[in-house]
């Protein structure tokens, strides 16, 4: 059949036979290429799609996971201890002011809001906020405080009533943020002013509310922009847009970047609602740098530019905030004050256009100053080298995952008003120390913790001489040694082991060799030796062979247990060096040892945190007193009077507080590397080092260098000066020669003595054995 | 001598009846932190110990009734978030830390209870007032009371028998 058919073939079918013939070998080749090419068109446009697929998921994946992350993750708070107030405290009208002002309190006549006081001739009237303490609740109230010349006269509520006790709400000094250890002040969307949220997308963003993540127009607007400025002048980004670049800050801006900003952004806006999306930019979105600390989010903004909480903000503070954000740096208020007002003021003004703020509230708000608060007020509340002691003390308490927990409060024992006088007091007198004995300018640094005496816990903490830099926390960490700040321990053990401190030290040139290591002859100060004294004149005078044959006579290992009975740990130096400090200590550690001495003989370990309480107000758990006895009541007095003995006449007296009723001790190391104080008073304990990082000689011994930081500090705090058991259980005492004597024929000082007949009489003084049976009284019990 | 006791417990009698009296007529307080009023429990006569300005022992007395109150109301955790509070306003009274140990006795926390009737025993030997012998007793006897919930009872008897005359 077929044979037939192809006989039948016609002239045009040949003619078109001939046009179908077999295809030459190029047409072959051709269409073999073109089959290829589409097949390879295919495979890659299913690959690419796949690769399209697999980095939109990829995208997808980090983006909602870097969102979700920082959106969900409420901080810890950080509260400062809460001023409190009452009739009798002495604190001045202008103190209590500052003290408000600190707290971002506005001086208005008005008092309609909380967190608003005035003041006048007689009284100050404070509409106090509301603040749930670690007890309970305080709603916002209205007080009248009136004033003396010593403090506080009386305290009245609005009813008149007079206030026995109320407080102010504490200082919040930083956020724990769990997932990225950044400090934020975390907005919920209830807690976003209307105007900030209507206002951003008024200047920032118009129709953020409808776009799907990027905006045409604005796209095609920077592009005209940019085209007519020859460079990339004009961004074009949506809120959303803006939000992603500040997830994965760079600086590179690239055609890829770009794209991939927009992808992300869509998908964003596919994810999650347009609330979610504002308040996590307003969360996020980048204000300005403080140093080596980013300031994140419109409620640290509030707080660093104008010192208070985000809903205190009146309109022009929200403009101000809203200009920041076009560039930190080039409308940075403080550096550039008229061109960030100028700035503001278009943005009233769009304000305005729209229907956002009423006439009167646009003329009101232009004609106010940009009201940022000074550099010193500033971000006030920031203490770095504090947080990373209530850091360390929550990792030692608390899981992590506890501590990622939603909306924990923490409530610590920092005192702000001590801690800015205590940096302040550094910072200056370490300047000052360079300048007055030419040493390079910022060689020396130091560090200084100070504590409540009775209770052990920290108020104020110095890590270095710049108080807002994150940097090394010389308090908590440098391990130095502590030279003569150690000696307490060495008289301690000897009073304990039955001495007095009238017994007789011999300070004589010695030298020992221990069983392994080499022999060693330590030195006093000045290298001369002054031969048998009182053992409280070898502590006053810092004496160092005086302390070593002290040591000798008691027993090193005796010494060694009795610093291990003080501070919990056992000495790291076992030779007999350590009598003389030659141990390494952190100041923080010695805080710990002097809080002993300070406490009349209880020992605590420092504390920084009162409570952690859960977002319901319940108390993880209560970091109560903790403390135990380790000095009889007696024992400690001695000593005490002992160190008092050191300021009055030692080598604390060139303070000018040595008189007032504190007690002490300096500290030098060999070559002058280390420069230590430690001191008390009746209410705080404080501990000074002073040294350079690389361990090299300052020059300066313990009280050229730490007790003048001291002085600062003191001058800036007051005294509250020790009181002693009645004296008249006490022996009058030859301050040179440990003899008993009284005022008429000698220096005298007073001390416990625990048998007054063993004590030589001195003569001329006309003292008749027997007469004061009455002194054991001290030592019973 | 006579005399003396007869000061001694003008002082303190009163102090212990207004004490009784917020613990035993008072409700137990809201868990809250509304001000301290005049129309509060308040102390008809300041604490015993005037080392510090009775303004100021106003103040943490005031603190020291709520405390009491939180005590009655079987809340003693409140009890010793109170006192710690008047702790650190006035860290040298040691009629605060009685009341601390007081309240960790409540709760069972035995460890600073005892730590804490030392810590106002040795503060009440310092102080330098003319009633510190009637003060060291109270430490003392807030002493023998946690010793006797540690079960050690017979250095508690001893104590009481020492302390209990001269506290009047």
């Amino acid at each position: 059949m077929a044979v037939k058919k192809k006989r039948k073939t016609t002239k045009s079918q040949r003619g078109r036979q001939r046009r179908t013939q077999p295809p030459s070998f190029f047409s072959r080749l051709r269409s073999t290429v073109l089959r290829l090419l589409w097949r390879l068109l295919l495979w890659s446009g299913l690959f690419s799609l796949l690769l399209l697929l697999g980095y939109g998921y990829y995208l997808d994946r980090t983006i909602s996971k870097t969102f979700e992350g920082r959106l969900w993750s409420v901080p810890a708070q950080v509260y400062a201890q809460p001023l409190e107030l009452f009739a009798g405290l002495e604190l001045t009208k202008s103190h209590l002011a500052v003290e408000l002002d600190r707290l971002g309190y506005r001086q208005q006549r008005d008092l309609t809001s909380p967190g608003t006081y005035s003041v006048t001739d007689k009284a100050l009237q404070v509409h106090l906020r509301a603040f749930r303490y670690i007890e309970g609740f305080r709603p916002a109230q209205r007080l009248r405080l009136t004033f003396n010349n010593k403090g506080i006269r009386q305290i009245q509520d609005s009813n008149g009533e007079a206030l026995i006790l109320t407080r102010l709400d504490p200082a919040k000094i930083g956020s724990f943020f769990p997932s990225h250890g950044e400090d934020r002040v975390i907005l919920t969307p209830t807690e976003i002013p209307p105007l900030l949220a209507e206002g951003l997308k008024a200047i920032e963003d118009r129709n953020f509310d409808d776009h799907p993540g990027f905006s045409v127009t604005g796209i095609l607007r920077a592009l005209v922009v940019n085209l007519r400025a020859g460079a990339a002048r004009q961004g074009g980004s949506t809120l959303t847009q803006q939000l992603v670049k500040s997830y994965f800050l760079t600086s590179e801006r690239t055609i890829e970047r770009k794209l991939r900003e927009l992808a992300m952004a869509v998908i964003l806006e596919l994810r999650f609602s347009k609330e979610a999306l504002l308040t996590a930019y307003v969360n996020e979105i980048f204000l300005g740098q403080n140093g080596a600390r980013a300031i994140h989010g419109f409620g640290l903004g509030a707080q660093f530019y104008f010192n208070k909480p985000i809903d205190e903000l009146d309109v022009a503070e929200i403009a101000t905030l809203i200009s920041i954000i076009r560039g930190p740096s080039y409308y940075n208020p403080f550096r550039h004050p008229e061109r960030a007002l100028s700035r503001r003021n278009r943005i009233l003004d769009t304000f305005y256009s729209d229907g956002l703020i009423a006439a009167q509230a646009h003329a009101r708000a232009t004609e106010s100053p940009l009201g940022v608060v000074s550099a010193a007020g500033r971000g006030g509340a920031y203490y770095p080298a504090f947080m990373d002691l209530v850091r360390s003390e929550l990792s030692q308490r608390y899981s992590s995952a506890e501590l990622r927990s939603q909306g924990l409060r923490i409530f610590t024992t920092l005192q702000p008003r001590l801690q800015e006088n205590a940096q302040q007091a550094v910072s200056q007198t370490l300047s000052a120390i360079e300048r007055d004995r030419g040493l390079p300018t910022n060689s020396l640094q130091a560090a200084s913790v100070i504590s409540d005496s009775q209770t052990g816990e920290v108020l104020a903490l110095v890590g270095g001489r710049q108080g807002r830099v994150d940097g090394f926390n010389r308090a908590l960490n440098a391990q130095r040694s502590v030279g003569s700040v150690i000696k307490p321990v060495t008289v301690l053990a000897a009073l304990n082991a039955g001495m007095s401190l009238t017994d007789l030290v011999n300070d004589q040139p010695i030298t020992l060799t221990p069983k392994s290591g080499v022999a060693w002859s330590p030195k006093n100060f000045d290298g001369n030796a002054y031969g048998e004294m009182p053992m409280y004149l070898a502590l006053t005078r810092s004496l160092n062979l005086a302390m070593v044959d002290l040591g000798q006579t008691v027993g090193l290992q005796t010494v060694q247990a009795q610093f291990t009975e003080l501070t919990g740990r056992r000495p790291k130096n076992p030779y007999p060096s350590f009598l003389l400090g030659a141990e390494a200590m952190s100041p923080m550690q010695t805080l710990e040892l002097y809080g002993n001495f300070a406490s009349g003989g209880f020992h605590t370990q420092p504390k920084a945190v009162i409570a952690v309480l859960n977002e319901d107000n319940i108390a993880l758990s209560h970091h109560t007193f903790a403390m135990k006895q380790s000095i009889t009541p007696a024992t400690a007095d001695a000593l005490n009077r002992a160190l008092e003995l050191v300021m009055r006449r030692g080598t604390g007296r060139s303070s000018a507080f040595s008189q007032l009723g504190v007690a002490g001790k300096t500290g030098t190391t060999n070559d002058n590397r280390d420069s230590w104080f430690a001191g008390f008073d009746n209410s705080k304990l404080s501990v000074v080092w002073v040294g350079r990082d690389d361990n090299q000689s300052t020059g300066l011994t313990g009280s050229t260098g730490a007790l003048r930081v001291w002085n600062a500090m003191t001058r800036r705090q007051g005294i509250n000066p020790i009181t002693n058991v009645p004296s008249e259980d006490l022996l009058e005492i030859e301050y040179t020669s440990g003899k008993r004597a009284n005022a008429r024929c000698a220096d005298v000082v007073r001390l416990p003595v625990r048998d007054a007949e063993s004590v030589p009489v001195k003569s001329g003084c006309s003292i008749k054995r027997g007469l004061r049976q009455g002194l054991r009284s001290l030592f019973t019990n | 001598m006579t005399l003396t006791i007869y000061r001694i417990a003008s002082i303190f009698l009163p102090l212990l009846l207004s004490a009784c009296a917020s613990t035993t007529t008072k409700p137990a307080p809201a868990r809250g932190d509304t001000p301290i009023t005049t129309a509060n429990p308040a102390p008809s006569t300041p604490a015993p110990n005037r080392t510090a300005s009775p303004t100021k022992t106003s103040a943490t007395f005031a603190l020291l009734s709520a405390a009491d109150e939180a005590l009655a109301g079987k809340q003693p955790e409140q009890a010793i978030l109170l006192m710690e509070r008047a702790v650190r306003i006035e860290p040298r009274n040691f009629e605060l830390w009685i009341r601390l140990s007081r309240a960790h006795l409540a709760s069972g926390n035995l460890a600073p209870a005892i730590q804490h009737a030392r810590k106002a025993i040795a503060l009440a030997e310092i102080s330098s007032s003319e009633s510190s012998r009637a003060n060291q007793a109270k430490a003392w006897l807030q002493y023998a009371k946690v010793l006797d919930a540690q079960g050690n009872t017979r250095e508690a008897a001893s104590i009481r028998s020492r302390y209990r005359r001269q506290r009047g």
